[in-house]
């Protein structure tokens, strides 16, 4: 009876539309763009390959390998991965959201370039490992909310054509303690790859436009 | 001969079809109002912006399919449904440029 009033029907037909395109997102998403986004410019090579910190976590439900070719040496590459981070360079993605509403650098700053080990890129995600001009391995801290325990590493590889790959993985262990972490996660798997391709790809302009 | 019936039936299509426009349309002004309260003045163009370019784009998908159903059922404000589809239109085509070619949108780099 209730469903003949045209108000009740169409909000009917609204929320079930909704839950079939959800559904619909779903599959779509395990069963193609999951994979893809997670691989997202690497080769098959790089995604197998071992990376600085792959130890420190096993099976992460978040594997996400993902590379950019540029036209530069490795040492062109470098200074601009030494001086990420807040309230540094940036992060080169979404500058207002990830630097304290600056905008990430577009040159060189000689006073970021002596990253060492131990030093914090954001408040709570630290330099465990580098490499000058081959690999780095970032570690999330304890505070660093549904992040902890996270890692982030980066390789650089030379090319037959002197060009560089670069090459970022993050590995995380969802946790679902609480209806937040669930909530986080579910945002955070399928979005997360827009903040790490503009990166890539934010480093690769910055590296080939100097 | 139109039977007296369908008409009634037909009535009732396009009231159930103009109340699923007004229910999307409030769905999706309302994803870009709310931010409103959650953050500051100064950042608040730029979450607008990343919402139309992400979950403003898919509530704005949905208003879109909305809007095609309308042109067959309501032809009465089919002028009004064409409007909002183009509309939509451009917003995917500048949500689809935006993300091939993120790191040159400086305004939000």
């Amino acid at each position: 009876m209730l469903k003949q009033h045209p108000f009740l029907r169409a909000l009917f037909i609204f929320f079930r539309s909704w839950i079939i395109a959800i559904i619909a997102l779903i599959i779509l998403y395990f069963a193609w763009l999951r994979e893809w986004q997670m691989t997202w410019g690497a080769t098959t090579e790089e995604v197998s390959r071992y990376m600085a910190g792959d130890e420190l976590l096993e099976d992460p439900a978040l594997n996400a390998t993902r590379a950019v070719g540029i036209k530069a040496l490795p040492e062109q590459v470098w200074p601009w991965l030494v001086q990420m981070g807040y309230k540094r360079a940036g992060l080169y993605s979404f500058g207002k959201l990830d630097n304290g509403g600056m905008p990430s650098a577009e040159r060189i700053i000689p006073e970021y370039q002596n990253l060492k080990v131990g030093d914090l890129i954001l408040p709570s995600l630290k330099v465990v490992e580098m490499e000058p001009n081959k690999s780095m391995l970032w570690v999330f801290q304890k505070g660093a909310g549904p992040w902890q325990s996270a890692t982030w590493s980066w390789d650089l590889y030379k090319t037959n054509s002197g060009h560089t790959r670069l090459v970022s993985r993050l590995r995380q262990q969802y946790t679902f303690n609480s209806l937040q972490e669930i909530i986080t996660w579910v945002i955070i798997d399928p979005m997360e790859i827009f903040m790490m391709r503009t990166t890539l790809l934010g480093i690769k302009r910055r590296v080939e436009s100097n | 001969m139109v039977n007296k019936n369908d008409i009634v039936i037909n009535e009732n299509k396009i009231k159930t079809f103009r109340w699923l426009f007004y229910i999307s349309l409030f769905q999706l002004l309302a994803c870009f109002i709310f931010p409103i309260i959650l953050f500051p003045i100064q950042i608040l163009l730029y979450i607008e912006i990343l919402i139309a370019l992400t979950v403003g784009l898919l509530f704005g998908l949905y208003f879109l399919g909305v809007n095609i159903y309308g042109i067959f059922i309501d032809k009465r404000r089919r002028p009004i449904y064409i409007v909002i589809i183009t509309f939509i239109s451009v917003w995917t085509i500048w949500t689809i440029i935006t993300w091939l070619y993120i790191e040159h949108m400086y305004y939000l780099t």
